[in-house]
């Protein structure tokens, strides 16, 4: 599926919204996982870029691991009650060049003179899940009903 | 040392060295065979406003990059800064071409990775007060270079080079060939410093090195030191007294020397060992031998952990250049057995120990003796080993790491464990 394709209208809206909460999951050589927040915003072209504050983060190293060796990472939004789990694996590290200028500019012009950027991070998402509450708690029923309480069931109905 | 047939080719490499980027072996393999550029990829070079020079049939560029941040090598053609190289028979050229309108490195019909130029600086192209061209000054990456010692190594005018050695000077400036930084010099450098820095968000430091001058009245290499400082002040006319990265490749020098630098304002120090084994060491390096010997240049380095502090102080081995002369290892096991015991020895002391890969050419030594570099697998196998050991002590070396320099696969292989130190 091509990339801009597998970004739904509420995953973008959620993106592109400054008030969103937005974190990257990621795993150690050691299999330790590892998450920060991070700000994300979209590309033209579908792909989901950031720019990486610091050159020596676990985030980073993580990151280099990943587009070494095919790794995926995982993106989680959050905003109100929606949230949306991506899953994505790491395409491209942008060390210099308009794209990093862009980015370096913005770092500066939020942090002033503690601003400095390592890199921009480009993703390719892969795969997203809704987590939203109140659409996993409609799917758990449908699929899973056995797991819900008793005096759920009876407090539906009556 | 094995022949043809045994070797592992890249993908072979991948394979069995599963924990070894794919990028840092692609990397390696393009510094062993090299790049050709197809008339496509020039022409994108240009369009991307990568393109430093053309003269005749011959162009250069910046650099070439894989997707995550990896320098390719091989491109001493197209950067203009070495004779040719010498490669022997271990595989055609990788190619880069235009394909579905991306920059792609090939191997044959095989295509492999997308690459990205770097780009050129914003000052290339513009002109000191008395008309140098900026761009003979510089560099190109994200590192300024501020001038040599001498452009000259004394031990070529001795004739007692190191023999991997194509010749201290042929990247250099013109005037620093003269023998010392001039006052004119100077100032050409403090003039494109000053435009340079207008790029905002690519330097991160600066870099001196060339040749080395032993002979002084008082202290050994003192005269050497002597023209660092002057570049050194070069950027405190800037800086004032905000410290900034001053990484200087240069020849070992004593304590009383170390101090002088470290109070004109560098940072980071390299005296290179180029081989650890003591035979091979006065048969390669014979200037170095002569001053002043293996143990000055190693007690160096280990002296200088105490003044510049640990993770900056470097020093190197010209990997591949141990097989070679009368004493040279006849097999890679016991060549990276030998070289790892002294990165073992250096880590010790606080000393990180990169990695050089060979490139033989045609005005060095080891060109007449037909002595080209080792197998891909060597310098993977010694990647590896070389940051495993730089990690297990915490050591780094970041001043000339995959982007501040881009040459070393070992310190590419080390991009994972920044975290660490």
């Amino acid at each position: 599926m091509a990339t801009k394709e597998i970004l739904t209208e509420d995953v973008i809206n959620l993106i592109e919204n400054a008030q969103t909460f937005k974190a990257i999951a990621t795993v150690d050589e050691e299999g330790h996982p590892h998450i920060t927040q991070r700000d994300l915003t979209m590309l033209d072209d579908g792909t989901l870029a950031y720019g990486e504050p610091f050159e020596s983060s676990y985030l980073n190293s993580d990151m280099v691991r990943s587009i070494w060796f095919n790794q995926s990472i995982s993106i989680f939004l959050q905003q109100n009650n929606h949230s949306f789990e991506i899953k994505g694996r790491p395409v491209r590290y942008v060390i210099e060049g308009p794209l990093y200028n862009k980015f370096y500019l913005e770092e500066k012009e939020k942090h002033k003179s503690d601003g400095d950027l390592a890199g921009v991070w480009i993703i390719e998402p892969q795969e997203i899940r809704n987590e939203s509450y109140s659409t996993r708690r409609k799917e758990e029923i449908e699929k899973h009903p056995h797991f819900q309480h008793l005096d759920r069931i009876l407090e539906r109905i009556t | 040392m094995t022949n043809n047939e045994q070797q592992l080719d890249r993908e072979e490499c991948i394979k069995q060295y599963p924990d070894v980027s794919r990028f840092v072996i692609l990397k390696i393999d393009t510094a062993l065979r090299g790049i050709h550029f197809t008339e496509n990829a020039i022409e994108r070079a240009r369009e991307t406003n990568s393109l430093l020079k053309i003269d005749g049939d011959k162009f250069k560029i910046s650099g070439l990059i894989f997707k995550d941040g990896t320098s390719a090598l091989g491109l001493e053609g197209v950067q203009g800064r070495f004779p040719k190289i010498i490669r022997g028979a271990r595989g055609a050229p990788y190619i880069l071409d235009i394909i579905d309108d991306k920059l792609m490195l090939l191997d044959g019909k095989e295509t492999l990775e997308e690459c990205f130029f770097k780009s050129k600086p914003e000052y290339y192209g513009k002109k000191t007060s008395r008309g140098t061209p900026m761009d003979e000054i510089g560099g190109t990456g994200q590192v300024l270079n501020i001038g040599g010692s001498f452009g000259i190594c004394q031990f070529w005018v001795e004739k007692i080079p190191c023999k991997y050695c194509n010749g201290i000077g042929s990247g250099l400036p013109r005037e620093t060939r003269k023998g010392g930084n001039s006052p004119e010099y100077l100032q050409d450098v403090y003039e494109t410093i000053i435009e340079a820095l207008k790029e905002k968000g690519r330097w991160t430091g600066f870099s001196a090195g060339g040749g080395s001058q032993p002979h002084s009245d008082n202290s050994p290499y003192e005269k050497e030191v002597d023209e660092y400082i002057k570049s050194i002040n070069v950027v405190k006319k800037i800086f004032g007294s905000k410290k900034a990265p001053i990484r200087l490749v240069s020849s070992a020098f004593p304590e009383d020397q170390l101090l002088r630098l470290k109070e004109a304002g560098a940072t980071a120090y390299e005296p290179h060992i180029e081989v650890w084994d003591e035979k091979i060491f006065k048969w390669l390096c014979p200037g170095k031998a002569k001053y002043y010997g293996r143990d000055y240049w190693i007690n160096s380095a280990i002296k200088a952990v105490d003044i510049f502090g640990k993770g900056n102080v470097c020093t190197q081995i010209v990997g591949g250049a141990e097989f070679a002369g009368p004493y040279g290892f006849k097999n890679i096991d016991d060549a990276i057995k030998s070289n790892l015991d002294g990165v073992e020895f250096y880590a010790k002391h606080g000393v990180a120990l990169t990695l050089h890969i060979l490139r033989v050419g045609q005005t060095s030594y080891f060109s007449r003796i037909k002595h080209i570099a080792a197998p891909l697998e060597y310098y993977v196998r010694m990647s590896q080993g070389i940051r495993d050991i730089r990690r297990s002590y915490r050591i780094g070396s970041d001043f000339h790491d995959y982007r501040r320099q881009g040459l070393h696969p070992d310190l590419d292989l080390s991009r994972i464990d920044y975290k660490l130190n």
